[in-house]
């Protein structure tokens, strides 16, 4: 289910306050979306992996290597 | 006798408000700063080349060595990383300079970044230090305000940014390799060097990566020159180091002392007041909790590492974790081989492997299920990791369980389930 469009403003927002993304942007990125929602949603991850170029498979594996990380909320894991 | 403090990274904490530039500038700080901005880039490395100047990091390599390495690479941008991803085991001493005296570490960093050639920074810290992360994010756009950070920085020419990354909470990230590749958005895993990240790093540009405290020096070498830091610690071994001591001690400390000047047991009374129970030590480890034990007569040596290393221990991190009588050594060493175990990447089995299979038998033998041929088997695995591990996490978490063996080979021995000829 694609997001709502409130579920996206967050993002915008973050996105907004960071400026032009550069390369070494992409954690500090994953970082404030983990802050942000909680976890990492899947469409956001594959907004960011558009945004610089980077393939979702990587991020996928970077995303899931940290506890600090989450692909969902943790009551969504259930 | 007792030890005696020696304040240069540490002169600041609690005396002079940390965040505050006014009161920085105030107590005579950018002035290094400025300095190394008149010099050239090659003069300001030279001086720390000169000081002797090794990193705190835990490996000691050379400062001055990995700037010129890094300076001589020709690159259209380089970047310098300040490593505050603190994750020894009993190591607080980044964390009393990052909170403590921040201005002074930004200052070391914007000085490498100037005599390396590096136009972009980036800072990057433990999980656990999130407020101070975005305490440094607010510093960070204060400096940029007063061109102590941006594009001509005081009229220099020079330019330099600094971001913040926030570590995600894995031990690893603290190893320079892994640490490049968690700031690319990658699993941080290390790799076989060379390329040296000063050659081949972050995003394959040329990246020097120095840890807090080692760049938390930077300033007052410059400022007073490699002869004047020349004249402190030992010949072979300058300076001072910033020490934590805890395990079970009366009181966890931070004490910033001049390299050799005292020594284990001298600290430990001084500043920590002695065991918790008032028992004698049994063990320490001096350099975190990946350094091997030591037992209680080598005490006597002094906190350097040429001095730690003949005693059969490595100084590391100077992270002193104290283990008084009635400790048992093997909950000592599974309490280690459990933190390291849960932290191994799993790029490389030795690694992977031999953290779980250690891990097992060591929980046998506290358990009292292990067989005498165990402690061989332990032996033989931790000495096999030691030497085929990719990176310095792979080749020291064998330390304490070897060293354990070494020393205290009847704790082992005496939890073991006799051998069926033995019972004959």
């Amino acid at each position: 289910m694609p997001p709502s469009e409130a579920n996206w403003k967050p993002y915008r927002d973050l996105l907004r306050k960071f400026g032009p993304l550069e390369q070494d942007d992409v954690f500090r990125v994953l970082g404030a979306i983990q802050d942000a929602y909680g976890c990492i949603p899947r469409e956001i991850l594959q907004d960011v992996s558009e945004r610089l170029h980077r393939p979702l498979a990587e991020l996928y594996g970077a995303v899931t290597a940290y506890p600090g990380f989450r692909l969902a909320e943790p009551e969504a894991d259930r | 006798m007792s030890a005696v403090e020696t304040k240069i990274v540490t002169r600041r904490v609690g005396v002079v408000p940390p965040f505050d530039l006014e009161a920085y500038r105030a107590d005579s700080g950018c002035r290094a700063l400025e300095k190394a901005l008149s010099m050239t880039p090659a003069a300001v490395t030279e001086e720390v080349k000169r000081s002797g100047l090794v990193g705190r990091g835990g490996a000691g390599f050379p400062t001055g060595l990995k700037w010129e390495l890094t300076a001589r690479e020709e690159a259209e941008s380089k970047y310098l990383i300040c490593n505050a991803d603190e994750g020894e085991l009993g190591t607080h001493k980044d964390q009393l300079l990052l909170e403590g005296d921040p201005w002074r570490v930004l200052e070391g960093m914007t000085i490498a970044a100037r005599a390396v050639g590096a136009g972009k920074g980036i800072i990057y810290f433990n999980e656990h230090f999130r407020s101070i992360a975005e305490q440094w994010e607010e510093m960070i756009r204060a400096a940029e305000q007063a061109s102590l950070l941006g594009d001509d920085i005081l009229g220099s020419g020079f330019g330099f940014r600094v971001k913040v990354c926030l570590g995600r909470g894995l031990y690893i990230a603290g190893e320079e390799m892994a640490l490049i590749a968690s700031i690319e958005g990658r699993r941080p895993t290390s790799r076989d060097k060379p390329p040296f990240p000063t050659q081949h790093g972050l995003f394959g540009l040329p990246t020097c990566v120095n840890n807090v405290e080692t760049l938390a020096n930077v300033p007052d070498i410059v400022e007073r020159g490699a002869d004047w830091f020349r004249s402190i610690g030992l010949e072979d071994d300058l300076g001072t180091r910033v020490i934590t001591l805890s395990g079970d001690v009366k009181e966890e400390r931070v004490r910033e002392v001049a390299v050799g000047s005292s020594t284990l047991a001298e600290a430990i009374e001084t500043f920590a007041g002695g065991t918790r129970s008032g028992r004698p030590v049994k063990a320490v480890q001096p350099g975190g909790g990946t350094s091997a034990f030591l037992a209680a007569d080598a005490l006597d040596t002094p906190i350097a590492q040429q001095a730690i290393a003949r005693a059969g221990s490595s100084l590391g991190t100077a992270g002193i974790i104290v283990y008084e009588e009635g400790h048992s050594i093997v909950d000592a060493a599974v309490s280690c081989m459990e933190y390291y175990g849960r932290e191994s990447c799993g790029r490389c089995a030795p690694c992977r492997i031999g953290t779980v299979r250690m891990l097992e038998i060591l929980k046998q033998v506290q358990a009292g299920q292990a067989r005498p041929g165990s402690l061989d088997q332990l032996r033989r695995i931790g000495y096999a990791c030691a030497v085929s591990s990719t990176c310095g996490m792979g080749q020291a978490f064998p330390e304490p369980v070897l060293s354990a063996l070494k020393l205290f080979p009847e704790e082992f021995e005496s939890q073991l389930v006799a051998a069926p000829n033995a019972t004959r």
